[in-house]
Parts: C-alpha cells; structure tokens; sequence
C-alpha cells in the first residue's frame, strides 16, 4: 500500500468530500493562497478557487460564528482554526451555539460543521500555542470529539465528520503533520466512537490518545522484549467514547493506564478512568493510572516541554509500576 | 515499642473468638504478616497473622481461651523491652452483667507508647478482580491474608490463582456440607473439573468407621481413605499384568550405579529406571497422561509422574515434574530430594498435586504383583512387583533371568485395554532393551 503523510491524508479527506458534495467548503486563516499554517490545505485553493478555499480575517469568533450560520443554511463547512489555544476566543460560538441548536430547536436546525484545529507541543511554542485542550469540548453536551493518531485514522475520521450533521471538533497534533503511514487509494470511512487496538497484549491495557499511541506502541515494543505484553487501544474518538472495546480489554487484563498529553487535572483520563471504575470495576486488578502532562503551564525550554508530557521511558515505567 | 495484638473482628458478626491454637510461643520472633495463633469463631477457625515484626514478649490468651473482640491476647515487641500494663479485666465469658459497669470497675488505660494496632485482617487490600474471582471460587477473602504480591501487599489475582492451585475447590454446597460433617477438606482432589470438589464428593469424604479396635479416621489415613474410595467408585479399573525380562536393566544399572553416584550424589534405583522408562512410554501415548474428570478428558503435554512412596504416617505420592526430559541421574535425585522431604513431613502441596500418572513399586516387600488403585483424576497406575531370577526359555534354552512383574491398572472410561496394553507392552520393551531408551 502506498505511505503518505497526515498532512496529505487530510488534503485528501477534505478533497475527496467537496468533489463529492458542493456544499463543502473550508474556511480559516492562511487556508487559501498559502496552503494552511501547516500545509494541511496546499493546493486545494488551486483546485477549487477562493470561494470554497477562502481566507479569512484574524478572527477566531468569526470563523466559527460563520461556520454555524453556514452549516444552518444547509452548507457543510469545514473551519481550521490554527491553534486549539485560540479556540478560547470562538468558545461562545463552539459551546452555546453550534452544540446548543440542534437540542434548542427540536432537531430543526443542524450544524454540520467541522472545526479543525492543531494541538500539543514539541515546537517550543510556549503555553499559548502548544495546548491539549479536548477536555473543554469533552464537557461540553452537543460536541463530538475526535483525535487521530495517525494518517490513515485522520483520512478516514475526517470524512466521516464532514458528513456528520453534528458539529465535530477534529483535534490533529501539531507533531503529526508530517507522520506518514499507510492509506489506501480506495474511498473508506471510520465511524465515531469506534476505538482501535493498536497493538494486542494480555499484561497491561494502555489507552492512547493522539501521539501518545506512538509513543505507547514503543513502549510496548520495548516490554515485549522483557515478555511484558501490553494491549494498545487508540479511543480515535472521546466523544463518542467505545467503552465496549475499551472494557473487553480490561477484562482480558485488569490493569489500565491512560495516557495523554492533556494536563492531569480534570483531562481525558479521568473520564475514561472514571468509567472504566463503573463498568469494569470487577475486573479490575490494580487502580486505573493515568499518565497525563503536568498540570503547569507548557514551558518554552525543550528541555522543560519534555519533561512536561509523558515520554516512552514514563509509559514503560508506568506499565512496570502496576504490574 | 510493644504492639499489643487484639482479638480481631474477623466475622461482621463475630463478638468473641477462641483461642485454638498459638502457632507461636513467647520468645519467639516473627515477621509481620506471619500467621501466629489460629481463632475459632462461631462460623470457622481463622489463622491471624502478627500486626508487626518483633519478639513475642507475652501470650495473654492461652489455648482455648475466649476473648471478646478487640481485647488483647498478646504482646509484640522488642527482646527484653518492659511490658506495657495489660487490661484483660474485662473479658465477658467471665464476668457477667452490663459491660458499662465492668468498664467504670476497670478502666482500659494503656501505656502511652504502647500503639494499639488495627489487625491486618480487618482491611484486607485486595484488587477487585481478584475479589471477584476468589467469591466466583468460594475462597473467602480471609484465607488470603498475607498473600498479597501486588503494591502495597495488594492481592491480586495472581495471588487468588497461587492459592487455588494450592487448594482444592469446593463447590459452595460441598465446603458447606465439609463444615457441617467438620470434615478437612485439604488435599482431597475432588471428581469436578481440575479436581474440584462436589458435593457428590463428600458423602465418601466424610464416610469412615471402623469395627474392633477404633481408629479414628484422620489426617492422611483419612485423605487416603477418601481418595481411593471415590477412586474405586467411580473409575472402572481393569488390571493388566506382564512379565519384564529386567536381565539387561539389571546390567546397565550395575554399571550405571557408580556414573550415577558421580553425577548426582544417589544411589540408582530400579525404581529410577522404571520411572524414566514409564515417563518416556507416556510421552509417546498422550491417551494415557491423561486425567478425567467424568465429562471431559484433558490429554496432559507435560508428564508429571507421581512416585509412590510408603510413610509411617501412610502413603504420599510425590509428583517428578516433566519426568520424560530427565535423565536418570537427574530423575534419580529427584525422587530422593521428593522422599527425603516427604519423610521430614515437609511436602508442599505443589510438589504432590498435578500428577499425570503414578509408579508404585512394591518389589521391596517381595510382592511379586498386585492391582493398585488409580489416583484420581488420573487415568492409570504402574504396580511394579520385585525382580526375581527364575528360569526361562530363551532361544529354547532355559536359563536363569531376572524377571519382574509389572500391573498395569487403567480406568476404561477413558481408554480400552487395547490402549493401555500397548503402552504396557512399550515400558516391557524399553526395560528389556534400556538402550531404547536413548532413541
């Protein structure tokens, strides 16, 4: 199978989808002419011109306040905003509009919108740039939440999102834009709330989020070797959140650590800690651990980014400590 | 600083326990979480293990003693440290009236370095899973005390599963059924799946009696009792006998003794060399390293070969783990270290259970041959009777051989005798011909 990057599994999803359907379009700052903060728009302003490539102003609020009214009006857009950080600014427009109106006007109106924003840290963007933030969009009720780790779940997770008539938040690390892997030439899809067992173990349960699967799958490589076998499962997305795989792992081996690069403190892994203490307690064979970012600002020094964020040498000493 | 040991709430229920019996005496030193004085209770007798690691500086509570929860009933601390005061005044079974009273009369007043310490017992830490698993097999928390290997002393479910393979499991009704008639159920291997013990089992475990002088059935004659009863009754046992040519195993041995004794330490017996010419027999003809559980029979890769060995006490059979990849001299040590342990009374569980088939040689005596009874869930037995020179026809010749009988006892419900005569016929073969053995 050919190998390309996260960067063009996107351009393709969203390629794919306004050739298929004309009610898509994608808006955000430097998406046109320039091809996208990150690349992850190059060319799509060639092919299909400023009126479904179009730029605009530096106004977070306006991006997603006009991407509700758009996708009310019966258009499918697709809004980047460039960092997660900034999404703070379009907040009132995430959280009371595009996930309160379908529930407000008894299904009479959707938001099929997709914002993509990127994520996470490893640049040195200091700690207005390089958030993990999906927990705030996590709680809020009317939002789905997805995370893809790698380039063929990015392609296949994003096309599933532009056709969803609910407005998605499409989280993509800012570290994975250049990660290559497999993708087929064929169309396929990925349904929300389906996670992925990256890896199959019977010792140790690690669930993954974003990078954190590479990282956790290195890891695991590292462990099989001392004949430690851990499972890895890549939620994909955390609204919808696939309990069900995530628990039939659990019974298989009884001991769960989550791992994100969110800060600890209220993040993905209390949430999906907290279920798994519901719906597998008896299963279990040791607390559920999470291993998460530090809950500091992301330090400027790469020295410090890293030792903010959880590294392949925390996820095997976190698998040796509960075992 | 002196722990006082109390009296621990070992039941939801539990007002008072009895001193059964101290594992310990004063003087001794022991670890923290090491069993030291079993309690009966209304419901069963418990083993309560120290709150600390010390010196045992006084048994307040002798054997047989009744002692209300939470009242002390002994002392642990360091060699030669001074007692702390001791208030036993308020134990119920001797005083009667209301406690409210007793507690004005003598006021419960402790040293002020002395720590009095929650037992162990009390919050037991124990992973769900393997909470989960010990309800699902009847083991209570209880028994697990100790155990734990996870953090923190956490048991876990590796620890629930050590301690099963340990014990025998007991249905529900069978361990309640055990408790009613008081019967130890302890290395009984019942007829269920791996051994677990019905309540079909139990009729037959509790069964003993005897006429003119009046044994009490017990301990080990008891278990052996129960074991080959629920054998004879259950299996259908059907014997084959053999004569063996042991001419040439005789010579080999002769000559392998002083090899032998170089290599491991042991005298080479023919015990040894039956055991390895079985285990390699077995190897062969997985139908009969097998065990059967009256539904399902579990064809075993590993041959674990049980040795019968005769006790004052009365019979053990010691289990020589994967028998058929050892050579003589190590199958030879092993036996010796297994009878060794067993005749010092220090068998552990582990180095009996799991058997795949059993040897039992009775040539010592001069038994020429006899019909041994299976020990279940295994499916045969080898009776080895003396090796004896007697004439016989060789080449048309008579001439002096030593010749040997060997029985062997198949269950046929699990194979016919087609199976096991073949298999009999191949240990014949491979002690005719020991140099078979190296093929």
């Amino acid at each position: 199978m050919r190998e390309i990057t996260f960067q063009q599994a996107l351009i393709e999803a969203m390629r794919e989808e306004m050739l298929r359907d004309e009610r898509v379009f994608l808006m955000g700052e430097d998406v046109g002419l320039y091809g996208g903060a990150y690349g992850a728009s190059r060319g799509l302003f060639n092919e299909f011109g400023p009126e479904r490539i179009r730029d605009t102003a530096i106004s977070e609020a306006a991006i997603v306040g006009a991407g509700v009214g758009a996708a009310l009006t019966g258009m499918r857009p697709i809004a980047e905003i460039m960092y997660i950080d900034f999404t703070g600014i379009a907040m009132d427009q995430i959280a009371n509009q595009a996930a309160k109106v379908r529930y407000m006007f008894g299904g009479k109106a959707r938001v099929p919108l997709v914002i993509r924003t990127s994520c996470g840290s490893g640049r040195s963007f200091a700690a207005q740039h390089s958030q993990c933030l999906e927990a705030w969009f996590m709680h809020v009720p009317g939002l789905y939440v997805v995370m893809p780790s790698n380039p063929y779940d990015a392609k296949g997770l994003l096309k599933t999102c532009i056709r969803d008539d609910n407005p998605v938040i499409f989280i993509e690390h800012k570290m994975s834009y250049k990660m290559k892997g497999q993708v087929p030439k064929e169309e396929y899809l990925i349904p929300l709330g389906q996670a992925d067992v990256k890896r199959s173990g019977g010792d140790v349960t690690v669930i993954a989020i974003s990078t954190m699967v590479q990282r956790a799958l290195k890891a695991a490589e590292e462990l099989a070797v001392e004949g430690i076998e851990v499972e890895v499962i890549d939620p994909r997305s955390l609204v919808p959140l696939d309990m069900e795989s995530i628990c039939s792992s659990v019974k298989k081996t009884g001991r769960v650590i989550v791992v994100h690069e969110s800060v600890e403190r209220g993040g993905p892994g209390a949430e999906i800690a907290t279920r798994i203490m519901e719906e597998a307690f008896d299963y279990l064979d040791a607390p559920v651990k999470r291993l998460s970012g530090k809950n500091c600002p992301m330090p400027c020094s790469p020295v410090l980014e890293e030792a903010a964020v959880p590294q392949i040498s925390d996820i095997i000493g976190a698998v040796k400590e509960i075992i | 600083m002196a722990h006082i040991m109390i009296m621990p709430l070992l039941a939801e229920t539990m007002d008072e326990g009895t001193i059964a019996r101290w594992m310990v005496k004063e003087g001794d030193t022991v670890k923290r979480g090491d069993p030291i004085v079993e309690v009966e209770t209304d419901k069963a007798n418990m083993e309560v293990v120290a709150v600390a690691s010390g010196v045992i500086l006084k048994i307040v509570a002798s054997e047989g003693t009744t002692v209300p929860v939470y009242e002390p009933i002994a002392v642990i601390g360091e060699a030669g440290e001074k007692l702390p005061e001791l208030n036993t005044g308020s134990k119920a079974q001797e005083t009667a009236g209301p406690k409210k009273t007793l507690k004005e009369q003598t006021p419960v007043t402790l040293p002020e370095d002395v720590e009095t310490v929650v037992p162990e017992e009390a919050r037991i830490k124990i992973s769900p899973r393997a909470r989960r698993l010990a309800n699902d097999r009847g083991v209570s928390v209880e028994v697990l005390a100790g155990r734990g290997s996870g953090p923190g002393g956490r048991i876990v479910e590796r620890d629930v599963k050590a301690y099963l393979l340990e014990k025998p499991s007991v249905t529900p009704l069978a361990a309640r059924m055990a408790a009613v008639e008081g019967t130890d159920l302890s290395g009984i291997i019942g007829s269920g799946p791996g051994g677990k013990i019905y309540s079909r089992d139990i009729p037959a475990a509790v069964s003993a009696s005897a006429v003119g002088e009046v044994i009490k059935l017990a301990g080990m004659r008891k278990i052996i009792a129960d074991r080959l009863s629920q054998s004879a009754h259950t299996a259908v046992q059907v014997t084959l006998i053999s004569e063996v040519d042991m001419t040439a195993a005789v010579a080999m041995r002769g000559r392998l003794l002083p090899v032998v004794e170089k290599a491991a330490g042991v005298r080479l017996t023919f015990t040894d060399i039956i055991a390895k010419a079985t285990a390699l027999a077995l190897s062969e003809m997985s139908l009969i390293n097998s065990t059967f559980d009256g539904e399902e029979i579990t064809l075993h890769k590993d041959v674990n070969l049980g040795v019968a060995v005769a006790l004052e006490q009365g019979l053990v059979v010691p289990v020589i783990r994967e028998a058929d990849a050892l050579g003589l001299a190590a199958i030879s040590a092993s036996i010796k270290g297994l009878v060794e342990k067993a005749r010092q009374g220090k068998l552990g569980a582990a180095e009996m259970n799991g058997g795949t088939f059993t040897v039992t040689n009775l040539g010592a005596f001069g038994v020429e041959a006899f019909t041994p009874i299976i020990n279940p869930p295994q499916t045969g037995i080898l009776g080895v009777g003396a090796i004896k020179e007697k004439p016989a026809v060789v080449d048309g010749q008579i001439v002096s051989r030593s010749m040997m009988y060997l029985s062997m006892v198949f269950d046929h419900r699990v194979m016919d005798g087609a199976d096991a005569a073949r298999f009999l016929q191949r240990i014949k073969s491979l002690l005719e011909q020991p140099e078979l053995m190296l093929v």
